[in-house]
């Protein structure tokens, strides 16, 4: 629809205006994010002094595991500069009644709800990711077909459609429950378990975890799909693993939508 | 204003303080933190055992790097050492944490709320410090059922106990890290008296914190590093700094790899720093209120 | 002094006289069919053309162009202007394009109120007199946890919580018609807010329907909250850090209007509330009340057809509740717009609204005219002597009514049948120098029905007695 674009287009440039006017705090937060970003980068170069391989046999070498992180970061800052603040912001319209102002207006709720802010200093990361990616795969051994310029992107949009997908679920939560938990440490602490290669989780206790978290929130197919793509030649295996997570993005968009729908009708509204 | 046996001259004034404040009053906050944290019940027990899950994926990190190797240890640590080291600097974050203290501190000097403190016979500082250890206090009342079923589970993780001297040891600096913690942040606070936003330093501090702490690896990991310095590794040059105190030093105390003479040297460091935080803070807050005052407010 | 203008036609418009109101209300029967300018637009001379009074009209201002446009159009149709009548008569009424009411008592010189036909078209239901608004038994409950009090019960409070059931609104009918403008008048945690969020479809009812625009609002239709508006007091709806020509922009977006009408149509709010000086600076550095006047352009610039208004006067000035005022009782009679304005200050209901619904405790207590309360709900009137000296003891036990001295001052409360037999006797006592009987203050009135509403059980006997 043309309209929620150029409305997006409205909103993303009055955030752009906002971010510039305050020009001195857009960049300390920029280097906030580049500051986090750096010290997890050193304790990866730490740990890679002491082991050339994130769990045997696995392929997780220094370079493709750098590609890894490197796709995490693109995928999470798209998240961070789109979606996030304005899930932020959520808890605290609930709390003071601002979202009956957008329950009142012709457009879809959930749409407003989840894009009316950018934060364009969550940018940064992305771009730093998107170098340390072009870096890794020049020093990988590894060069990956031409197919997978495709697919790459394509597996980068289906995994900020999961991580979408699941910010609404707990927006839908927060309205419900109607209360000042913040969302943001519950969404820290749930896509942590995504930043590593999917098979660290073995064992009697890793593998359950690792099926709850392809199958049933399927996080760990946000970041291992597309980055195994660039480390590991494509596979049946791998085929499979693509389709599924095109198939897990639509079904999860269409499940978090639903949920929201219905949190909407049970909302309460802070009394006045 | 003496300046020189400050940490005697604190525990003096703190006595003061709650003379003049009323163990009474101290008693009302503890029991309304209390109540605080009681009414989010379900934030509270959550919000706790969400705090050890990240401690799930370093396990199966470590695990997964312990594969990889041919090794039984890094820097000294085997496998299940990592893992019962970070949760034992979850402990020692317990107490060395000091969430809001100089960005709250910052605040009121912004907005002029810490007049108050100038004209009346509170000592701020003892207030503040008052304040912490009851909300520590009611923190741990409520956090042990979670901490000690976390660390029950993971019982099979941790070596034996270790001997009386060490626990003693432990204890010992686990309370200095406490005073560290605070003193640093306090510090870091009254910076507001000369610096409008104190909070692009109090993330610069959170920062070089969180690598060097010893939050996210044992600081031995540092020793292969070289520094310019000739026989001096990143490591040693860290073991200088306070920031390995509130994470690292109580927990390697606990598993051992801080002996005898190390050990020693280590406390001592600690409650030099302890010192030299309180001595900062003190002296930033007699300048800055100086300044404060000669500025209208 | 009658004067014919003219042949009565298929289309015409009429004079009536009306004495009663003097044409400042619309007369009974007029209403329905006729949006007027409760406004006067000067005084002519009666036998000149509308087109004169159009004329004249231009000087008073804004006013002017508005008569224009209405009696220009019924004379741009060459309607003749036609006939006296000395009440609205079905007949003339049903082909009159315009109505112009004169009082008798000095038809030269006395103000000329114009009533034209509806215009605007809103594309609604055909038919302008089915209601805009229509509820039945709507209800909502919902359940409330206990907030314990004191340590034992906070730790208490970690296993088991007490709840209550919490009764918002209790079965509320109510009908309302198009241009109508209704009050809800009720103290804080009568359910007005509740009422309101119902009827924009904030939050589903417990029981009960409702329609509005022929929707149902909790559904939420797009198409339903494009003709529609709410201004909630103290509540910003617009942009925080961005001027409020940002969020009109978005607005105009969101509500898809069409450019042009757009840029007329904000011009139009923006002037008339003088704000356009502040249009362009961010709204958080704005004051309450003019962060009020913006939110009200906001809220018109799709022309909403019903426009839902909580307490928007809350803790402004005097000046910028007047001007709101002023503003909605405008934009009201100039669009037809239906507007339902919650508020527990009389002085809001006073200014604007002919009808007051009065809800306390989750029911409606009263629904009918301001004025009628008075009558209804009061079985005094309050005399107030001033005499020319302090009254001595005896003289206020002859009285022999419940009365307040303020030095030279007697203030009694008179039930109002006697009123007309003791006030001859109590001025025919020696030295009274003024006298004034009045009606009990209005808000003596309101607040006295707010604390005296009865719990439940007992409402029926006072909800039957003021249908009565």
């Amino acid at each position: 629809m043309h309209r929620y674009l150029s409305i997006l287009g409205t909103f993303a440039r009055a955030c752009l205006v906002r971010d510039m006017t305050f020009r001195a705090n857009f960049l300390l937060e920029c280097l906030t994010s580049l500051g986090w970003m750096s010290m997890n980068l050193a304790f990866y170069l730490l740990v890679f002094q002491f082991t050339p391989e994130i769990g045997r046999g696995t392929g997780w070498t220094r370079e493709p595991f750098f590609a890894f992180v490197a796709t995490g970061l693109v995928i999470n800052s798209i998240v961070q500069a789109l979606f996030l603040p304005s899930a932020e912001e959520l808890t605290e319209m609930v709390r003071t009644g601002g979202l009956d102002a957008v329950l009142v207006k012709p457009l879809d709720a959930q749409f407003l709800l989840s894009m009316h802010r950018v934060d364009f200093s969550s940018f940064a990361n992305g771009i730093v990711g998107l170098v340390i990616l072009t870096v890794a795969l020049g020093r990988m051994d590894y060069t990956p077909p031409p197919v997978v310029w495709l697919i790459y992107p394509l597996l980068v949009v289906c995994g900020v459609a999961i991580l979408y997908s699941l910010m609404i679920m707990l927006a839908a939560a927060t309205i419900l429950m109607g209360r000042n938990q913040s969302l943001y440490d519950f969404w820290f602490y749930i896509i942590n378990f995504s930043r590593y290669p999917a098979e660290i989780y073995a064992g009697p206790w890793g593998g359950p975890l690792r099926a709850l978290c392809t199958f049933v929130i399927p996080i760990l197919l946000v970041i291992n799909v597309p980055a195994r793509t660039l480390a590991r030649p494509l596979t049946g295996a791998a085929w499979w693993a693509v389709a599924g997570t095109v198939v897990a993005a639509v079904a999860a968009v269409a499940v978090s939508r639903l949920v929201f729908q219905a949190a909407l009708t049970k909302y309460r509204s802070a009394s006045s | 204003m003496s300046v020189g046996l400050e940490p005697l001259g604190l525990f003096g004034r703190l006595a003061a303080g709650l003379r003049t404040s009323g163990l009474r009053t101290w008693w009302t906050m503890l029991v309304i933190s209390l109540e605080e944290r009681l009414v989010y019940r379900g934030d509270f027990i959550i919000g706790t055992l969400m705090r050890f899950l990240p401690i799930v994926t370093q396990v199966f990190l470590w695990t997964a790097v312990f594969a990889a190797t041919s090794r039984a240890d890094i820097a000294g640590y085997s496998r299940n050492d990592i893992i019962a080291y970070y949760l034992l600097t979850m402990v020692t974050r317990a107490f060395s944490s000091m969430p809001g203290l100089s960005s709250g501190i910052a605040r009121s000097i912004r907005d002029g709320s810490v007049k108050k403190y100038l004209v009346q016979p509170v000592d701020y500082v003892s207030f503040l410090f008052a304040a912490r250890v009851a909300h520590k206090l009611v923190y741990y009342a409520v956090a042990i059922i979670p901490f000690a079923a976390v660390f029950w589970f993971c019982r099979g993780y941790f070596p034996a106990w270790p001997p009386p001297a060490t626990i003693g040891a432990f204890a010992a600096s686990l309370g200095l890290s406490f005073l560290l913690g605070f003193f640093m942040e306090v510090t870091l606070g009254m910076l507001g008296f000369w610096i409008l936003e104190v909070s692009s330093i109090v993330f610069a501090y959170m920062l070089v914190q969180y690598l060097l702490s010893g939050h996210m690896f044992p600081i031995d990991m540092l020793a292969g590093i070289p520094t310019g310095l000739p026989g001096t590794s990143l490591a040693d040059v860290v073991s200088w700094l306070p920031f390995q105190f509130t994470a690292y030093f109580p927990a390697a105390v606990w598993l051992g790899k801080v002996q005898g003479p190390e050990l020693a040297r280590g406390l001592a460091v600690e409650a030099a720093w302890v010192v030299v935080m309180a001595v900062a803070c003190r002296l930033a807050w007699w300048r800055g209120t100086r300044r404060y005052a000669a500025y209208g407010g | 002094m009658r004067q014919d203008f003219g042949s009565l036609g298929e289309n015409h418009a009429i004079q009536i006289h009306d004495p009663p109101t003097g044409g400042r209300h619309a007369p009974p029967g007029l209403g329905e069919h006729f949006r007027g300018i409760p406004a006067a637009i000067g005084r002519i001379g009666v036998g000149k053309q509308l087109s004169d009074v159009a004329e004249r009209g231009r000087s008073e201002e804004g006013i002017g162009d508005r008569v224009e446009e209405h009696v220009g159009i019924a004379v741009a149709q060459g309607l003749p202007v036609v006939g006296d009548r000395d009440a609205p008569d079905d007949e003339a009424l049903a082909g009159a394009e315009a109505v112009r009411v004169v009082s008798e008592a000095d038809p030269i010189h006395a103000p000329v109120f114009i009533y034209n036909r509806h215009m605007h078209n809103s594309g609604a239901s055909a038919d302008s007199s089915a209601p805009v608004i229509e509820v039945a038994g709507l209800a909502k409950e919902y359940r409330v946890f206990d907030k314990p009090e004191g340590l034992l019960a906070s730790v208490r409070g970690l296993f088991h919580r007490t709840s209550r059931l919490v009764e918002a609104l209790r079965g509320v009918d109510l009908r309302v018609n198009p241009g109508e403008f209704v009050a809800l008048l009720g103290p804080n945690g009568a359910g007005k807010t509740t009422f309101l969020k119902l009827l924009s479809g904030i939050i589903t009812p417990t029981r009960g329907t409702a329609t509005v625009l022929g929707h149902v609002p909790w559904l939420r239709a797009d198409e339903f909250r494009r003709r529609f508006a709410l201004v909630m007091g103290q509540k910003n709806q617009l942009w925080w850090d961005l001027p409020a020509a940002e969020s009109f922009r978005l607005h105009q977006e969101i509500y898809r209007i069409d450019p042009t009408r757009f840029a007329r149509t904000r011009d139009e709010l923006v002037d008339m509330l003088d704000v356009r000086r502040l249009v362009l600076q961010p709204v958080r550095e704005l004051s309450l009340g003019e962060r009020m006047k913006l939110e009200l352009v906001a809220a018109l610039l799709h022309e909403p057809e019903v426009l839902f208004l909580d307490e928007p006067t809350i803790g402004l000035d005097v000046v910028a509740q007047h001007t709101i005022h002023a503003f909605l009782r405008h934009v009201q009679s100039e669009r037809g717009t239906t507007v339902i304005l919650t508020t527990h200050y009389m002085k809001d209901v006073a200014a604007l609204c002919e009808r007051v619904v009065v809800i306390t405790h989750g029911d409606v207590l009263y629904d009918g005219s301001l004025a009628e309360i008075v009558d209804r709900f009061t079985t005094h009137k309050i005399v107030t002597l001033d005499l020319e000296e302090p009254p001595t003891p005896e003289r206020l036990a002859r009285f022999g009514f419940p009365c307040e001295v303020n030095g030279p001052q007697v203030v009694l409360r008179i039930e109002r049948q006697r009123i007309a037999d003791v006030l001859p006797e109590i001025l025919r006592g020696a030295g009274v120098r003024d006298v004034s009987v009045e009606d009990v203050p209005l808000e003596e009135i309101v607040a006295e029905l707010f604390r005296s509403a009865p719990p439940r059980r007992d409402r029926e006997a006072v909800l039957a007695e003021a249908r009565a």
